[in-house]
């Protein structure tokens, strides 16, 4: 650990936070419909859009209409995309030749792309298309994040109401987000990566010779548009094996942070938006706070955990001060350190790293950003009504200590608010936990598994937080791609991401039909430092409760063992 | 007794999805079954929806 290292992560975040709040009330502006400096070129596409798919982009839906739009709209997803990958061998640009993926892989991808959560049990250079990964992959990149952010506004809009029922209209807000925000920033920061050394080409392959003589075929694909979305909507799934690991997708330092800033900046901007239209602009600073002090708590942790003695590097008396066992050089402990906590807190999944080979207690934090909820700043939306089920459950503690009842930006929160809210929480522990503990007994799953004892319990419980959490990235050391894990996997990611949202969709129908009240001397203020960290030990605590048991025979034994082992010599 | 041999158990269905086959026959069986499974699954949410809403 050193002075640059630590001034590399409280940069890195600094620069996220600061440009989310431009961010924030641009995009607060588009979900309002309100005009933008983009009119000119995307209002005509907007209306052709309209016209075309017969959108009545004036009428706005109640909750439940706007949870069947989005689930009609995943259903036609999730039909398309298998379809692609089941028969990408009779769809245009295969030069390779690959044949369609196996059903079950088709079954996992489809469900991993349309849920925002990338999760990728095959390695993409030798198992896709260029089509499939541009018109298949791609493509839900952006719709995912898209649909993420739709379920943002709503929430947002429930807020604002007064008595009112509408939250918006999804095909609107789907439309809008992807033309006003998602495409136009991918585009910039695709030139970006183009000019820093990302490829961007239909060219199959390269060949090339090594330095000792044997030849190498070198895999192709459009990159850097891949890239770009893959981080800006928190999507994370590679188009490489090694992600941004990969020279390819991640080149130098600069790319390195280009896509840390990427990937969390917009589940920020979403908190910003948010205070924009629900009128709480300072609840909205406080939500991004609670959000940065775990960011920075996180990286913290890990990079003081990958700079101690590896027990490996002790064994081979190597003198070393950083675990540099997978990790890029080019990267070293602190930007693989922030990366971690980004790419965990946002349900990106993106990884610069394996975080396999962390040391155990990284790995334990890795995996703990994901089981808060990805709510820190969480994927692009998602993020933000995580984190306000978080703040109404914080009222109603508080509310509950006090012997009031709970009030949120204006909005009295009942029973019935509470019970869509905890409804949403415990579907992460009943997903991730219910499959971890039937995939450490059932022999065909522990065949996937290449370690045993706590650090292969370790690698299932990561496995299905990140299905849950809708995260995507691997721990590594899992064969995951066979019938059983692709299928559990699938299910999982389903259960995190429709599971949670149902109730919160609920929930804000709920919050929208109530009166907006003006804040009096019993309000509980929900901007101070007080609120903060109210909210921070809630989150603490409930994580804590939930996961901390399987955590404690996973990571934290393994940390002991290397503690030990480390004595001994 | 194995945890997965317990009879009409959750566990047991867990652990016998079945495998891919190579054959064309029985991979359209097992194309069916994965996409009906997965638009039973999105539709299981839409129903949910509904429960929450006459709650």
């Amino acid at each position: 650990m050193d002075a640059r290292g630590w001034s590399e992560i409280v940069f890195t975040i600094a620069v996220t936070v600061a440009l989310a709040f431009p961010l924030g009330l641009y995009m607060a502006r588009v979900w309002q419909g309100q005009s933008t400096w983009l009119d000119p070129v995307l209002r005509p596409v907007e209306g052709l859009l309209y016209k075309s798919f017969g959108v009545k982009a004036d009428k706005s839906q109640n909750w439940l209409s706007y949870t069947f739009a989005m689930l009609a709209f995943s259903i036609a997803s999730f039909l398309v995309l298998y379809l692609i990958l089941r028969f990408q061998n009779l769809l245009p640009m295969n030069p390779q030749g690959f044949p369609g993926t196996s059903p079950d892989l088709a079954f996992n991808t489809a469900i991993s792309f349309i849920t925002n959560t990338n999760w990728q049990s095959y390695t993409p250079e030798a198992t896709l298309s260029a089509f499939s990964q541009m018109a298949g992959l791609t493509s839900h990149n952006f719709l995912s994040a898209a649909a993420g952010i739709a379920m943002a506004a709503a929430v947002a809009r429930a807020f604002a109401a007064n008595r009112g029922e509408g939250l918006g209209n999804f095909w609107v807000d789907l439309t809008r987000i992807s033309l006003y925000i998602l495409l136009p920033i991918s585009i910039v920061i695709a030139l970006a990566y183009v000019a820093l050394g990302e490829p961007q080409t239909l060219v199959a392959h390269a060949s090339a010779v090594g330095v000792e003589g044997g030849k190498q075929t070198i895999a192709l694909y459009p990159t850097a548009s891949q890239e770009a979305i893959k981080q800006l909507g928190t999507n994370g799934g590679g188009i490489f094996n090694a992600n941004s690991a990969h020279p390819f997708e991640n080149p130098n330092a600069l790319t390195n942070f280009i896509e840390e800033v990427s990937m969390n900046v917009l589940g920020y901007a979403c908190v910003i938006a948010f205070g924009v239209v629900a009128l709480a602009r300072k609840e909205a600073r406080a939500l991004v706070a609670v959000m940065a002090v775990f960011i920075l708590a996180a990286s913290a942790i890990v990079y003081w955990a990958e700079t101690q003695p590896a027990p490996a590097m002790h064994a081979v008396h190597a003198a070393t001060a950083v675990n540099m066992e997978g990790k890029e050089v080019r990267f070293g402990a602190p930007s693989t350190a922030v990366w971690t906590a980004f790419t965990t807190g946002a349900s990106d999944g993106g990884v610069n790293a394996m975080h396999d080979s962390y040391m155990p207690l990284a790995g334990g934090v890795a995996m703990f950003m994901i089981q808060l909820g990805e709510i820190v700043p969480g994927g692009v939306g998602s993020g933000l009504y995580g984190m306000v089920v978080m703040a109404l459950i914080a009222v109603f503690v508080a509310g509950l200590m006090v012997g009031r009842t709970p009030e949120y930006l204006g909005k009295k929160i009942e029973a019935r608010e509470v019970k869509f809210a905890m409804l949403a929480v415990l579907i992460l522990p009943l997903s991730i936990l219910g499959f971890a503990a039937a995939a450490a007994v059932i022999p065909v799953a522990l065949k996937a598994l290449e370690n045993s004892g706590p650090h292969g319990l370790s690698e299932i419980l990561y496995a299905y937080s990140s299905a849950t959490g809708n995260n995507g990235s691997a721990f590594a050391g899992l064969s995951a791609n066979v019938p059983y894990w692709n299928s559990t996997l699938g299910i999982a990611m389903l259960m995190g991401r429709f599971g949670y949202v149902v109730p919160v969709l609920a929930m804000a129908g709920s919050i929208a039909a109530k009166p907006k009240l003006e804040p009096t001397a019993g309000t509980l203020p929900t901007h101070g430092p007080l609120f903060v960290s109210l909210l921070i030990g809630v989150i603490l605590i409930m994580a804590g409760l939930q996961f901390f048991p399987a955590q404690a025979l996973g990571p934290i034994v393994e940390h002991f063992q290397v503690l030990q082992t480390v004595a001994a010599r | 007794m194995p945890l997965n041999a317990l009879p009409n158990g959750a566990l047991t269905l867990l652990g016998r999805i079945p495998q891919s086959s190579s054959k064309p026959e029985e991979e359209r069986m097992t194309d069916l079954l994965y996409l009906a499974g997965g638009v039973a699954v999105l539709l299981l949410f839409a129903a949910y929806a509904v429960l929450l809403k006459r709650a």
